[in-house]
């Protein structure tokens, strides 16, 4: 049989099933109060370090925990776990990124009344993770020193979705050719309403301003 | 089996267009056509033989894809021209209307199902 092949318009934007698990976090931690931020970078560049460096100097201003998402085994999750915080483990096995739905089923474990703030440090990785809203209010990127300024270049999407971009290890800057102007430049014309910070995690430096800046953001 | 960056994606536009197909009463699909904007990283062929993979058994088995590319266009922030960009190039980018070094990202990011040959 060779019936007639039809062309349906449809001209709708895809809308993942992930989009809408996305929404159902975000307005589960609306109803709860929580801010919910989405930390993404390469593997290195210093994820776990500045969230150690943040529950430090956010004791007693902001309850914060964290989820952690890696292919493979526990150790920032313990390190987490060291400071005392509230550390759920996510193991996305062969997965690159973090996905909303399993991001809701870390929080289902959590006790969100308890908590202003939960940092996600998803999977380390400058593609993927950018095409998966996991429900996050606030998204944010680090690009450490050692990384090279060019690769705002070689992975645009990435810098141009996040609310803010870290640039860690500036402690660094002494020892290479990094061009943090130009970085700023092409970043303000891709993602002009971003915040920059220039952070060191070894010597501390920026990490209060770094605070400051979350602290406003769970108030809202 | 490893997952490879294209296929989580792939396996989503999959059952978006499954979902589309039931929603039209449509018994076969013959063929998508899908605009992804130049920002998202994906090479064409992996994009097709995920979807044959992610599609086995289903209304959509054997569709083949037609994928086009949408450009990245900017506008800018001081004067809100809409121009189009390539954000991957060490030139920098400029207005064309005022010179201003300053815009964000208008199109690029999107992945839209333009349409279904049906049976």
């Amino acid at each position: 049989m060779n019936s007639k092949i039809k062309y349906i318009d449809i001209k709708k934007q895809i809308v993942l099933q992930n989009d809408n698990d996305a929404d159902e976090v975000r307005k589960s931690l609306r109803e709860n109060g929580v801010l919910l931020l989405n930390l993404m970078s390469s593997p290195g560049s210093g994820k776990t370090s500045i969230i150690v460096g943040s529950l430090r100097r956010l004791k007693g201003r902001l309850k914060a925990g964290v989820i952690e998402g890696d292919m493979e085994s526990t150790v920032d999750s313990e390190k987490i776990a060291a400071e005392g915080a509230p550390a759920v483990q996510l193991r996305t096995g062969d997965m690159c990124h973090l996905e909303a739905s399993m991001v809701r089923t870390a929080l289902d474990t959590m006790n969100l009344q308890d908590l202003d703030l939960i940092f996600v440090e998803n999977v380390g990785n400058l593609v993927c993770p950018a095409d998966f809203d996991i429900g996050a209010a606030k998204k944010a990127m680090i690009l450490s020193v050692p990384e090279g300024d060019d690769k705002i270049l070689k992975y645009p999407l990435m810098f141009s979705i996040v609310d803010a971009l870290i640039i860690n290890k500036t402690d660094y800057l002494a020892i290479s050719d990094f061009d943090i102007k130009s970085l700023r430049e092409r970043m303000a014309a891709l993602n002009p309403a971003a915040r920059i910070f220039e952070i060191s995690c070894k010597t501390g430096q920026g990490l209060d301003e770094w605070c400051e800046w979350l602290i406003a953001q769970a108030d809202h | 089996m490893t997952t490879i960056h294209e296929l989580a994606v792939t396996n989503h536009i999959a059952q978006a267009v499954i979902q589309m197909a039931k929603e039209n009463g449509v018994n076969t699909v013959v063929s998508v056509t899908l605009t992804v904007g130049e920002l998202r990283d994906l090479v064409p062929e992996f994009v097709q033989q995920y979807f044959n993979y992610c599609t086995e058994g289903t209304v959509a088995e054997g569709a083949v894809l037609h994928i086009e590319r949408s450009p990245v266009t900017l506008r800018c922030a001081n004067c809100a021209c809409v121009f189009p960009a390539d954000v991957r190039s060490q030139s920098g980018i400029q207005c064309p209307s005022c010179s201003s070094q300053k815009a964000a990202i208008t199109t690029g990011n999107e992945m839209q199902i333009e349409g279904m040959e049906v049976r």
